[in-house]
């Protein structure tokens, strides 16, 4: 690391990804209500630096990545197989950094005690006391899952079904005029919130690789000699993906499912725990402020 | 006639199986791989934590009476059960795993000359520190998540390599789940999922191998003792810390 410094003060134009500081995230200090001194070193310091200094790995050399924002990183080698592991460990950084974003910690005190077995009896249950304090941002989600509790419940146990890493995200969809062929001015509006997981470095911006499972799919049966299928009937699951080809999706909110994020401070057993302070902390300024206008137009 | 009815209505709770010298793990830890506490997470806690959801998931149902073993290959292929798929299968990986690291009265031990010449026929070397570092290098390229790495013997007496994501099983290789879809994948990669859904299709799996060495990847694994950065250096403890004993037993050797 450091003889690679020297080599960015010989060249000043290289630009290195640098290490993302976040200002309500002190090290040595606790999150309080969520992560202990010990628990953020593990969830964020050291993991961020990791990730960080492994995309300045892969990128080494590369000086139009590595002046790039992250998400551009992300978004334009989206397909590349040889860039997989640029865009994996991008995206790792971005989901992290966005997920800590949010998090503002909440007054209820760590638990002294690690959560033992009876925990996998309950349930992510309706006791809470923070929530969304806008409210059109509310009725958006009222329209979207039915009420905050729906969405609660649907937002946590979708973090605990994923058994390694990832994040869950609250997502809203990018309105596109089906009419119209969109102008660079058009102003950026939503129609609708979503819930997507996403798994490893995997990114919302990353949700589905159709272009490229088709381009794969063409040259396999040509190889193989298949013939396209003769009549043009798609199947449900042709025409499902057909219908998200071109959607675009704009994140709000991401929660961390890594055993990093809630190992140290809550146990083996503590994942729903961890959720219920994640839940507690979050700042749904920073939430709302990242909502794009409602579009007037609204499909099912 | 109680014979009868022992057989017919067993069930099964799952539960942490006992290793010998448990009580002296439990407060020493594995000398040089485990402090007492490390140990405690992923063997007394995660084990636990493991039996207790397979419990769940399975008293009161068909699946009551298998062992985790039977568990996984009856879930593999069925998408509902993947819950139970999951649990079952870390459950085996982290038993088998915790054997092949207990603290071996014959310090010196190493692989058999069966073992080792199995080595060189299939990594045209012998157990070393060349071998171990071609591990931890593949592990640090193939598993950036949670996961699995095995060492297993193939129905030809091969030796190859396994990495797996998350909790799958070296057993049933439509289920190894090697390849991580989270972002792109390349035309081989591609290549390799249609032939096994071809063969899952068809009925034609075929998957004898039998794990020899296997490491536990999870984070329950190496965060405690180790940090989030420090996984290779895990990964070299335990290579150098194997019970070669335990996995040279797993080896097929023809009886006389």
């Amino acid at each position: 690391m450091l003889s690679s410094r020297g080599i960015q003060a010989a060249r000043p134009s290289q630009r290195w990804f640098q290490t993302v500081a976040l200002e309500h995230l002190q090290r040595n200090e606790p999150l309080r209500g969520i992560f202990s001194a010990k628990g953020l070193e593990t969830s964020w310091f050291k993991r961020i630096e990791m990730y960080t200094s492994k995309l300045n790995d892969l990128t080494r050399n590369n000086t139009e990545l590595q002046n790039m924002p992250i998400q551009s990183v992300i978004t334009n080698n989206l397909n590349s197989f040889q860039k997989k592991d640029i865009v994996t460990f991008a995206s790792l950084i971005y989901n992290l950094t966005f997920a800590m974003k949010s998090l503002k910690g909440c007054n209820i005190p760590l638990p002294d005690k690690l959560p033992g077995s009876q925990e996998l009896l309950k349930t992510v249950g309706n006791d809470f006391s923070n929530e969304p304090i806008n409210v059109d941002f509310i009725k958006e989600i009222e329209n979207s899952f039915g009420s905050v509790i729906e969405f609660r419940t649907l937002l946590l146990n979708s973090n605990l079904a994923i058994q390694g890493d990832g994040c869950t995200w609250l997502l809203a969809r990018k309105f596109q005029n089906k009419f119209m062929n969109a102008t660079a001015t058009d102003e950026v509006t939503f129609d609708k919130l979503f819930i997507l997981n996403t798994y490893n470095g995997g990114s919302p911006f990353n949700y589905n690789r159709i272009d490229m499972i088709n381009k794969y799919k063409a040259e396999y049966n040509k190889i193989n000699k298949q013939a396209p299928p003769e009549n043009d009937i798609i199947s449900l699951e042709e025409a499902q993906l057909a219908s998200i080809e071109k959607t675009v999706y704009i994140p709000l909110l991401a929660i961390d499912a890594s055993p990093k994020s809630w190992l140290t401070d809550y146990g083996v057993f503590g994942k729903r725990e961890y959720l219920n302070r994640v839940w507690e902390s979050v700042d749904w300024n920073v939430v709302q402020s990242r909502l794009p206008k409602k579009s007037n137009i609204v499909y099912d | 006639m109680l014979l009868l009815k022992q057989l017919t209505g067993r069930r099964l709770i799952h539960t942490v199986p006992k290793l010998p010298n448990n009580s002296q793990l439990s407060t020493k830890g594995i000398p040089k791989i485990y402090s007492s506490n490390g140990f405690s997470i992923v063997w007394n806690n995660y084990q636990k934590y493991l039996c207790d959801k397979l419990t769940m998931y399975t008293s009161g149902t068909a699946n009551e009476s298998y062992f985790p073993f039977h568990l996984i290959l009856r879930t593999a292929k069925n998408p509902f059960e993947s819950h139970i798929f999951n649990t079952a299968s870390a459950l085996h990986n982290n038993h088998l795993f915790i054997e092949n690291i207990l603290p071996s009265e014959n310090e010196t031990g190493g692989p058999s000359t069966l073992l080792n010449s199995r080595f060189k026929e299939s990594f045209e070397m012998e157990w070393g520190q060349e071998l171990k570092d071609n591990i931890v290098k593949l592990i640090e390229e193939k598993i950036i998540g949670q996961g699995w790495f095995f060492i297993i013997e193939n129905s030809d007496k091969q030796l190859n390599f396994l990495t797996v994501h998350n909790n799958g099983t070296p057993y049933y290789f439509p289920r190894n789940q090697s390849i991580d879809l989270s972002n792109a994948i390349s035309f081989e990669e591609f290549n390799d999922l249609q032939t096994i859904k071809q063969a899952v299709k068809e009925d034609k799996v075929k998957d004898w191998n039998i794990p020899l060495v296997a490491i536990n990847l999870w984070d329950h694994a190496y965060l405690h003792d180790y940090g989030v950065d420090k996984r290779s250096e895990y990964i070299q403890n335990v290579l150098d810390n194997l019970n070669w004993d335990v996995i040279n037993n797993r080896l097929y050797t023809q009886m006389d």
